[in-house]
């Protein structure tokens, strides 16, 4: 790492002399530009200029690096001079790290031609030093771990999808940069993740809520976020979250990068299920279990306004908590599934004996083990920190939880199916049957007013998130109506494997026969 | 060097049997250090795939390949120090100058850095572009490109190149230098794995070939062997000085003597014997009066032989 060869090409193209100094002139006039206006009218509120900078900055640093990195894999591939690459040895993390930090590299380079400009207004703003590094160091950790993503993505993105890919990006970034955590209210008690969040440390009127009352322990401040009851600082919080992301992120390349594309694993599952695990600890550190209103002031009896604080619903925690695990665990289902090439290898190195129920019902176990785990979890957090709720049982809990943990385990053991078929681009049909089937069954089951408490258990056959939002009236009254239909769901995932397994019979016989073809004959 | 066991790789297609096309099925071959070994096959008869998954490229259905006694697949980052690679196609970082480039590939093959800049000037000097060291590659003829990559391939000094097509696309010239240098390569005690349609190319080059047709191998070994072997009777070329003898029947039911074909003075035949019986047969063909003035025995090329024992089908 100590010279990293593709870092260094990166460098070397992107940074040739013309285009750092077409670079520099621009931030050159740009910086002047704003300097003159400053000084000659006012007409930039000097408490807002360096968070006006900080924003130009990351918004080169982020989304036009993004832009670079999304190209970095893709582009190589288009040109092959990726297979070049790939038979060099450069190892893995070497050439993840080269294009993750190369590809980027003429941003780096402008955000550092904006630096005097961004010095210059702290200096007139006096803002401290301190806060100044915060700002850059969570600028550049969180840009590099949207780059990771981007060369993740880059690296498994197919021909003709970059577009759509691009406005994911420009999507996720917008998500990350929402800070609706103000320190009353929110599911979860913690500050925007995005890189851009930092402009909040220096802009007064980014719409902080007043300082929280010291003797409320369960509120955060504008500034920190709760993990567990504690409050923690927010650029810490980030700092730890990208680290940690960055790394998650970068295993991910340097497990694939070097591969042959046909059998990309994202993860390792046990490494998929740690960082699901991972992700759903976070949830739960994060989750606000005392909500608060703000009583607003009235002003013909004068006096300040006051705060009203009341722990949330039990089951409303456990929805949400739920529906976070649900969320998360789809991503982790998504490194899970295996492709026709995968399956193949799988098969012949095992011999067709292989294609047996325990391969068929991949990647259910470890969905249903994570979501149990998670829901032992939750309902443990709920039971201590909510044990007065009579609206919200054990038994109900483990119905949501059962319910969840056979939605998941149905529908992915109908992609898994779908992905071993012969197709161009199996899993994209998949998914789009998918997203029909949901359009469909949600709007004729509306219809027929199936969302109901009286027929609820029903849709939940087929739309398994009505049997998450089942209370516990509706659970004492109709017990076995919902225990039915969750084992028609299991029937359901069943048929799936079965459909798999017959997938994974077909695929191993379809090799040995081909391979048992006569020989050629020859002169 | 190389040792391929029982090397298969399975594709799914819209149109073989069942919808998977076997690219290669089964292989098994051993090919020693300092040999020039020649994959000849119609397209998609397999002979690229073999070629990635020799490289590490791309990962076999089952099987192994073995570079250096190493397991390609086990152990990839070892063996492909071995190996030196060049595409069919001419793809380079055209915004880097050619020593540049080489450079790159260079520290990539985690050279020594203090041997890398003589390495560079080497085989710069080897491939003839030192006044295009500077040059960007962008604006290198096809040609230059081609050279540019076989640089990148020997910039390490691989004991073993594996080219795939590497005279496609090249004008005569350039084909003959490239010959050329792949010829000194080998007096450099390099093997070379190669692949190409130009079979007249791998008769100059090959010490060793391989016939690859819908993933299996129908003939491999020396060369020579194996045009011996494929061979099924001699052809010999009489050229007589006046057409006035009736060669075609006093060769009719002569022992070993099959196929007879006359064209003006010139009379050709199979001949299944031994040299001292063909002598035997021409001194008593000159006896009987044929006005003799040549005999040659006709060599067949590999295209001449490969079309022969090939069906030409491809999966």
């Amino acid at each position: 790492m100590a010279f990293n060869p593709e870092l260094f090409r990166n460098t070397r193209i992107q940074l040739r002399p013309g285009r750092m100094l077409a670079a520099a002139a621009i931030c050159a006039a740009v910086s002047l530009t704003f300097v003159a206006v400053y000084r000659s009218s006012g007409a930039i509120n000097p408490q807002g200029l360096l968070g006006m900078i900080f924003l130009i900055q990351a918004a080169v640093l982020v989304i036009g690096g993004c832009i670079y990195c999304l190209q970095s894999v893709q582009r190589e591939k288009d040109q092959n001079t990726f297979d070049f690459q790939r038979i060099t040895r450069l190892t893995p993390f070497e050439l993840a790290t080269g294009k993750v930090l190369g590809a980027p590299v003429l941003t780096y380079f402008v955000v550092l031609c904006l630096m005097p400009l961004a010095l210059w207004a702290a200096f007139v703003e006096r803002v401290g030093v301190l806060t100044i590094l915060e700002m850059y160091v969570v600028l550049l950790l969180g840009a590099v771990v949207f780059h990771c993503f981007a060369v993740l993505v880059s690296m498994v993105l197919q021909k003709g999808t970059s577009a759509g890919a691009m406005f994911f990006f420009l999507w996720a970034i917008g998500l990350t940069s929402i800070d609706n955590a103000n320190f009353y209210g929110g599911s979860l008690a913690i500050h925007g993740i995005g890189p851009f969040w930092p402009y909040n440390l220096v802009n007064s009127s980014a719409g902080f809520p007043p300082t929280p009352p010291p003797d409320l322990p369960f509120v955060n401040g504008p500034t920190t976020d709760l993990f567990f009851g504690i409050r923690v600082p927010h650029v810490a919080v980030l700092l730890v979250l990208y680290t940690t992301l960055a790394a998650w992120f970068l295993l991910a390349l340097a497990r694939n990068i070097k591969r042959d594309p046909s059998v990309y694993e994202i993860y390792r599952p046990v490494q998929a299920f740690a960082l699901a695990l991972y992700l759903n600890f976070l949830v739960l550190g994060f989750y606000r279990w005392m909500v608060g209103t703000y009583n607003q002031p009235q002003p013909r009896f004068g006096g300040s306004g006051t705060w009203q604080f009341h722990p949330v619903a039990a089951q409303a925690a456990e929805s949400t908590l739920l529906v976070f695990s649900l969320a998360i665990f789809l991503f982790l289902g998504m490194t899970l599934l295996r492709n026709r090439e995968r399956a193949r290898r799988f098969l012949r190195e095992f011999g067709s004996s292989s294609a047996d129920w325990l391969a068929a019902i991949w990647p259910a176990p470890y969905l249903v083990a994570g979501i149990a785990l998670c829901g032992v979890a939750q309902m443990a957090m709920i039971q201590s920190k909510l044990p007065n709720d009579s609206q919200w049982n054990l038994g109900l809990g483990a119905l949501h939880a059962a319910f969840g943990a056979a939605w998941l385990a149905r529908d992915f053991l109908y992609l898994q199916w779908m992905n071993l078929r012969r197709a161009r681009r199996p899993l994209i049909a998949a998914c789009l049957y998918w997203v029909v089937f949901y359009a469909c069954v949600t709007v004729v089951l509306s219809t027929l007013h199936m969302f109901d408490s009286a027929s609820g258990s029903i849709a939940a056959i087929f739309i398994p998130s009505a049997g998450l939002g089942v209370d516990a009236a509706s659970w004492a009254a109709r017990q076995s109506q919902w225990i039915t239909s969750l084992v028609l769901l299991v029937v359901q995932a069943l048929a799936f494997a079965w459909l798999q397994r017959r997938e994974l019979k077909r695929l191993a016989a379809t090799g040995s026969a081909a391979a048992l073809a006569p020989e050629p004959v020859a002169p | 060097m190389i040792q391929l066991e029982d090397l298969t790789k399975e594709f799914d297609t819209a149109s073989g049997p069942n919808g998977v096309v076997i690219a290669t099925n089964r292989l098994n071959l051993h090919i020693p250090a300092g040999e020039v070994f020649g994959l000849v096959g119609p397209n998609g008869s397999g002979k690229t795939t073999t070629l990635k998954m020799i490289c590490g490229l791309s990962v076999p259905t089952s099987g192994r390949v073995m570079v250096n006694d190493i397991d390609v697949e086990q152990q990839p980052e070892q063996a492909q120090r071995n190996i030196g690679y060049l595409a069919d196609f001419f793809s380079l970082y055209d915004d880097l100058k050619v020593s540049e480039y080489l450079n790159y590939f260079a520290h990539a093959y985690k050279m020594n850095e203090s041997a890398i800049p003589a390495r560079i000037d080497e085989v710069i000097a080897k491939l003839g572009l030192e006044s295009k060291r500077d040059a960007m590659i962008a604006g290198l003829s096809r040609g230059m490109k081609q050279r540019v990559g076989i640089g990148r391939a020997i910039i390490h000094d691989p004991p073993l190149l594996v080219l795939d097509e590497p005279t496609g696309g090249l004008d005569p010239k350039a084909r003959v230098e490239l010959k050329e240098l792949l010829r000194d390569l080998h007096r450099a005690g390099k093997t070379i794995f190669i692949t190409s349609h130009i079979l007249s190319d791998l008769e100059e080059l090959c010490t060793s070939i391989g016939i690859l047709e819908k993933g299996r191998l129908l003939r491999v070994g020396r060369l020579e062997e194996v045009m011996r072997e494929g061979a099924t009777l001699r052809q010999i070329r009489v050229r007589l000085a006046s057409p006035g003898f009736a060669a075609e029947s006093w060769l009719a039911g002569r022992i070993g003597v099959s196929g007879v074909v006359t064209t003006d003075a010139v009379v050709q035949f199979a001949f299944a014997g031994a040299d001292a019986e063909l002598a035997e047969l021409i001194r008593a063909m000159v006896m009987a009066g044929a006005p003799l003035c040549g005999v040659q025995e006709v060599t067949e090329t590999l295209e001449h032989f490969y079309s022969r024992i090939s069906s030409g089908e491809v999966m």
